[in-house]
């Protein structure tokens, strides 16, 4: 099998395994395992990430993404509880929306001229931290906030009914 | 390449789309928000790879980040609404209840 084929193979893999976890999460009944199959979906979007090139991105991905914000919602769940089901009344027009919206995205997509990229670390860095240092600075002031604001929450300083 | 990352793109948003309108769960609803929001970074990175790749790979560093903060701030209001609603269905929260 030619290196191209394997590429091919690998890239059918991960999107199959993005969209099969993406399709369970939505349709399974417990919330726990949704957010477990959403932590799959994140994993299997990376392995495209980084099939793509980006393979920092792809990596900061998996660190970020998937091993603090799938935790964080994995955590909320056991916190709450079970869920409440899904609304049999709006699965029609739901499913019609979907397929609205699967068409519009994949219309505006095809047309896209795809290549494996291959970014600089070092450029990309410089250019981060001197291009957009502002843009860092207030990402972690918002961080920062999130601490605080999450703490303050769940410490219930909110106040209970 | 290209058409497979559309149609997993695609996909990926569509399911997101689907799960947010049908489930009365906010957690469920949360979750296929990032359904959604993982299609988005995928669609993004296909957008720029061909054209300005260092600039994708900034956009989709920060909306990560950001991402994380928003489910981050969206679990601590999950949690606040259940202490004092004792659920988390959307369609008992105040303001959002079905009008028979």
């Amino acid at each position: 099998m030619s290196l191209l084929n394997l590429f091919t193979v690998y890239l059918l893999l991960a999107g199959a395994a993005a969209v099969a976890s993406a399709a369970l999460a939505v349709r399974t009944k417990e919330d726990f395992y949704a957010a477990v199959l959403l932590g799959i979906t994140g994993l299997s979007v990376a392995a495209l990430i980084g099939l793509l090139g980006y393979t920092f991105l792809a990596v900061f991905h998996v660190l970020v993404y998937v091993g603090a914000t799938v935790m964080f919602v994995i955590f909320g769940v056991v916190l709450v509880g079970r869920g409440a089901g899904s609304e049999r009344r709006m699965a029609l027009p739901a499913a019609i929306t979907s397929l609205l919206v699967v068409g519009a995205v994949y219309t505006l997509l095809r047309q896209t001229t795809v290549s494996r990229v291959s970014v600089d670390l070092a450029e990309a860095a410089v250019e981060l931290f001197e291009g957009s240092a502002t843009a860092l600075v207030f990402l972690a002031l918002t961080l920062a906030s999130l601490v605080i604001a999450g703490l303050s929450i769940a410490s219930g300083r909110g106040g209970e009914r | 390449m290209g058409e497979i990352l559309a149609v997993v793109s695609a996909v990926l948003f569509g399911l997101g789309t689907y799960g947010a309108l049908t489930s009365r769960s906010a957690v469920k609803v949360l979750i296929s928000l990032e359904i959604m929001f993982n299609g988005a970074v995928l669609a993004a990175l296909m957008l720029t790879s061909s054209t300005v790749p260092g600039t994708g790979f900034q956009l989709i560093l920060f909306s990560v980040a950001l991402g994380s903060v928003e489910v981050g701030v969206l679990v601590s209001i999950l949690i606040l609404l259940y202490r004092r609603m004792r659920t988390v269905d959307v369609y008992q929260v105040p303001g959002l209840e079905v009008v028979e």
